[in-house]
């Protein structure tokens, strides 16, 4: 059995529609910037980035542990080679993660070091290396996805603001049944395939996996020829400009973000073009950690208080409550 | 040297009876399950219990089973691994020394690599960086190693047993003890059990072994028998399915809650499957769900689960009949009768009585619907089917739960996984030592690490110097060595000195310490003066100074109704001021009896020890006395724990008596001591008199309004 066999398939993710959402869109417009996931604990967090990366990548994603030290992240030289004698660089995680996913569990724990130089790299795209003699500027563009639990602590604003999208995950109570089943038979398949024997269960999850991998591949290169990819209307732009505006999100970022993020999104769902109920889906993921500090306690609490601005927001005119611009987020 | 042979178990006994053996098989059996923590075991247990689940996990991995301590001692280097110096400069100067939870070397994952079970004694004891790896390696499928131009990912297939207090959970972050799949609660073996394992150390003669190493074989055949290890070797081969209801019954029994993780009914759901592996079915029912709930809970009657005919008399010992050919949900027997002793025996399988304690218990759904069900027969130990609830119990006991942390006391930091600011130079040599980072001053530097890090560079820096100084300058470390060492090689070709170590400013590393706290608030408060003032605002400023200079808090509660032993006073030691514990303490109520001299005396006592003891002693401290100086009981009968026989003046002049030790006390000059005065109406010049013997600044504290106008 291989490393990535013990991931769950993301076919198999039961719930948790916006963080799948988030990491899909994140995925098809890279513009977008990161994905921070923020949840309880046992929500399904980093097997949801994992399973997600091993799916679109084809391998699990670069992972920088909490523990890092320097040299690995930015990068240093080969120990065995140096001792030889020989001067051989070794990539850091940052460069190796360049036009890919970069993951870090538990973001929140990170080394405060270790927390600027990523702020550095995601401010510019460029990864500068002034250590051990080496001097290099390279490039670094790469999709953030972080995890964190609140309850560790919280995470510094400045970082927070590098990620594009941040979604509040739960445990579903009504998924827990469905949950429960999934894992106790993706339990029986990893003793099966311990054991040398393929497993059904394994091979439909695959299945699954590449037909979802497809649509979301299809949607990505929709939006790279300017022919296929939705139309933005400006009354679009301006609604996002609003409503950016109504939760007092800090600099333009947020308006930037959530039309980008609509925009994604309405490629996701095989529309020809992006309408209110895109820019109501992805209200809460791209505009939650932007709001200014007097809006909310909580940066990343998204109620109904929430959802109500955004619906008469983008639907006053209409008079038509979208039903997407729903619970994006319950109540933490 | 002969010894009896011990008594067989009975072949009629269901051998998993004992719900902490059979625990530990299931988590052999399922690898979702390996990572346990057992509540209140002696540290002799531990290691027994430790022996115990690696023989297991070799019965059901068919791996050799390798077991490493991690303990208050180990630090990240160990943890992870690192560079080792060897004799000579060059090549082979430095290798690699893997870690205790690295991954292993190439060779050995080659062989049949070694299962590794990581036992942590106390879990409370942990350092930051053991902590640390932990929330990342427990329950994780994979696992990364990125230090010192490692890098390294694998599959991560540690198994976990731990062990900690009830009473100290509060003190370890949620996070981490929610990767904990399994919760046990800790036993000695009775002690007849105790005779063979004591015989089998003494015949293995290790005597003058320590008490426990890694490699010190522990007997465990008292516990496991022969035909036990045939049972779970071949419950290994069986992957039974659960069925809807058993998920139902699952979720019902750990019902969702706003924190509460779906780890939880996850590993319940595992260790039904693994007691479905060791009876030997092929679908789990709500039959194994509820006895894996006996497991959890720690229930004291454990059914037998063993296919009885429908006609045999039914016992408390004894669950109903289960079809095993065609494995469907065991159904009613006719005739039943109610048993007495239900209450007493406590057999709850039927009843499930879960709950935090003191709450009222849950039971099965539709059980406080008790008018439906009185023409229902109570059974003892039996499960009604599916979709027929019981009648409740005579009597329910309330049993706690498994997840003590959810009402265990918090002790801990407000980020307990968070590595600590870097001090400022001026802090530089205090705290306990966490890790080593480069060096930005020179202060407390790592001379080892220095070492360590400069060894690295030896051969490529002597091989860009000589070509320096043969005059033919190449490769990139050539500006950075010019300056420094140029003069330095040529002095040592010529006179043929032995080579020396080329360190350069960047290979500098200091220590990284745990932040010690250099101040100190003693705060004495006795709730039964706390009436009629405005205490509170009388306190924020002292709190203030505490939060501001990160001091750590001693809060000694007096005469408070939660305390304990209501004739002792108590003390609570919190690193700093956002410690959750102390707030709730602060908030208490007052309860009868004063004792105040006891609550002086322990405030004499922790300064004493926080002024001369130890290396880290705190620099200043402040002494903050809340009290109207009625103490009630005398000192020697607080610490005898005896109600005195009569209350005279016995127990102030023992508060004066030691309020005077205090005040004459050695390093007490860097002590401030405030009283603050409730301003009584009876014996209102007493707090003075207080102040006078403790050498204290006296404040007045403002009277409450309904004080005021009475």
């Amino acid at each position: 059995m291989t490393m990535t066999e013990s991931i769950l398939s993301y076919s198999r993710l039961v719930g948790q529609e916006d963080l799948k959402l988030a990491l899909e869109l994140a995925y098809i417009v890279p513009r977008i910037g990161g994905v921070l996931i923020s949840g309880q604990r046992g929500s399904g967090k980093s097997t949801a980035a994992r399973a997600f990366a091993r799916m679109m990548y084809g391998r699990l994603p670069v992972t920088l542990p909490i523990n890092a030290t320097e040299d690995r992240v930015v990068g240093g030289w080969r120990i065995d080679e140096l001792m030889q004698g020989q001067a051989v660089e070794m990539p850091g995680l940052l460069e190796e993660a360049n036009g890919s996913l970069l993951y870090i569990d538990e973001i929140n724990l990170l080394d405060d070091h270790i927390i600027n130089l990523i702020l550095d790299v995601t401010a510019t795209g460029i990864l500068v290396i002034q250590r051990e003699g080496l001097s290099h500027q390279k490039q670094a563009a790469f999709t953030l996805v972080g995890t964190m639990n609140p309850e560790e602590g919280a995470l510094r604003p400045q970082l927070m603001d590098r990620f594009g999208l941040v979604v509040s995950t739960a445990a579903e109570v009504e998924q827990r049944a469905a949950v429960l089943k999934i894992m106790l038979e993706f339990d029986v398949a990893l003793g099966t395939l311990y054991s040398g024997q393929t497993s059904s269960f394994q091979e439909e999850s695959a299945s699954k996996e590449e037909a979802l991998r497809a649509d979301i591949e299809a949607a990505r290169k929709k939006m790279q020829d300017p022919v296929t990819r939705p139309e933005l209307p400006a009354d679009i732009l301006s609604l996002c400009a609003e409503l950016a505006k109504k939760f007092n999100a800090v600099g333009h970022r947020g308006d930037y973000t959530l039309a980008l993020a609509a925009w994604a999104c309405a490629a996701r769902t095989g529309s020809t073009k992006v309408t209110a109920e895109h820019i109501g889906r992805v209200a809460a993921l791209a505009l939650a950690h932007r709001r200014s500090e007097g809006f909310d306690a909580d940066p990343l609490n998204w109620g109904e208080k929430e959802i109500q601005i955004v619906k008469e927001t983008l639907f006053a005119d209409h008079g038509n409550a979208g039903n997407d611009a729903r619970d994006t987020r319950s109540n933490s | 040297m002969t010894h009896e042979t011990p008594a067989p178990i009975p072949n009629t006994a269901f051998p998993w009876a004992d719900p902490f053996i059979s625990g530990l098989a299931c988590a052999a059996l399922q690898p979702a399950l390996r990572s346990i923590l057992v509540y209140n075991i002696e540290a002799n247990d531990f290691f027994t219990t430790a022996g115990l689940f690696a023989r297991m996990l070799h019965l059901t991995t068919q791996r050799v089973v390798e077991m490493t301590v991690l303990n208050s001692t180990t630090t990240e280097d160990e943890i992870w691994g690192a560079y080792q110096l060897q004799a000579g400069i060059g090549a082979s100067s430095l290798v690699w020394r893997s870690g205790i939870l690295s991954p292993l070397p190439p060779v050995v994952k080659q062989l049949n690599s070694p299962l590794r079970l990581v036992l942590l004694p106390d879990l409370t004891k942990l350092r930051l960086a053991a902590i640390r790896a932990c929330t990342m390696l427990i329950g994780a499928p994979t696992a990364n190693l990125e230090r010192h131009g490692r890098h390294e990912q694998w599959s991560s297939d540690l198994c976990w047993l731990a062990a900690s207090k009830v009473q100290d959970l509060g003190q370890v972050s949620p996070h981490l003890l929610d990767r904990f799949a399994l919760r046990l609660e800790g036993r000695s073996p009775a002690w007849s059990q105790r005779v063979t394992p004591l015989i089998a150390q003494l015949e293995q003669a290790v005597i003058e072994a320590p008490a426990f190493a890694e490699t010190t074989p522990i007997p465990v055949s008292h516990l496991l028998t022969p035909a036990m290890e045939l049972q779970l070797r071949a419950a290994g081969q069986l992957q039974p399915a659960i069925t809807d209801k058993a998920v139902e019954r699952v979720l019902t029994l750990l019902p969702a809650a706003a924190h509460f993780s779906l780890r939880r009914p996850l590993s319940l759901a595992r260790l039904a499957v693994g007691v479905t592996q060791l009876q030997g079915l092929p679908k789990v029912t709500c039959v194994q769900v509820n006895t894996a709930a006996s497991i959890l809970w720690t229930l004291p009657a454990l059914p037998v689960i063993m296919p009885v005919p429908l006609d045999t008399p039914v016992s408390t010992q004894h669950v109903l009949t289960i079809d095993q050919e065609s494995h469907t949900e065991p159904s009613l027997p006719e005739e039943r009768e109610a048993k007495d002793g239900l209450s007493s025996s406590g057999s709850t399988q039927g009843g499930a009585i879960f709950g935090p304690p003191g709450e009222i218990p849950i039971g099965l759904p539709g059980d406080r619907e008790a008018g439906a069900y009185e023409d229902q027969p109570v059974t003892p130990g039996v499960t009604p089917p599916e979709g027929i609830t019981s009648a409740p119990p005579v009597a329910i006991p309330v049993i706690p739960s498994p997840y003590r942390e959810d009402t265990a006391p918090i002790e801990r930091e407000l980020e307990p996984l968070r590595m600590p600011a870097f001090s400022s130079p001026r802090h530089a040599s205090r705290g306990p030592i966490i890790g080593t980072a480069k060096a930005r001053n020179l202060y407390d530097l790592a001379f080892t690490s220095t070492l360590l890090e400069s060894a690295k560079f030896q051969a490529i820096r002597r091989k860009s110097s000589q070509e320096l100084v043969t005059g033919q300058p190449r490769g990139m470390f050539i500006r950075i060595l010019h300056h420094t060492t140029r003069s330095l090689l040529r002095l040592d070709s010529a006179k043929e000195q032995p080579q020396r170590m080329l360190i350069l400013p960047s290979d500098l590393r200091t220590y990284r310490r745990e932040p010690a706290p250099e101040q100190l608030l003693v705060l004495v408060l006795d709730y039964t003066a706390l009436r009629d003032c405005e205490w509170t605002e009388a306190l924020v400023p002292h709190l203030n100074w505490a939060y501001v200079c990160r001091a750590k808090i001693c809060l000694i509660q007096v005469g408070s109704r939660s305390a304990v032993n209501p004739l002792q006073a108590t003390c609570i030691m919190a690193r700093s001021l956002l410690t959750p514990r102390l707030g709730t303490a602060l908030a208490e109520a007052a309860g009868r009896a004063t004792p105040l001299a006891h609550g002086l005396d322990l405030a004499r006592s922790t300064l004493q020890k926080a002024l001369q003891h130890g290396r880290n002693t705190v620099r200043n401290a402040r002494l903050v006395v809340l009290t109207d100086g009625r103490g009630n009981i005398p000192l020697e009968f607080s610490r005898a724990n005896r109600v005195p026989h009569s209350i005279a003046r016995e127990g102030i002049d023992d508060a004066f008596k030691i309020a005077r030790l205090l005040a004459s006390m050695s390093g007490i000059g860097r002590v401030d001591k405030i009283l603050l005065d409730p301003q009584p109406r009876q014996y209102p010049g007493l707090p003075a008199e207080l102040a006078r013997a403790l050498q204290a600044t006296r404040l007045d504290i403002p009277l409450s309004s309904h004080a005021t106008e009475i």
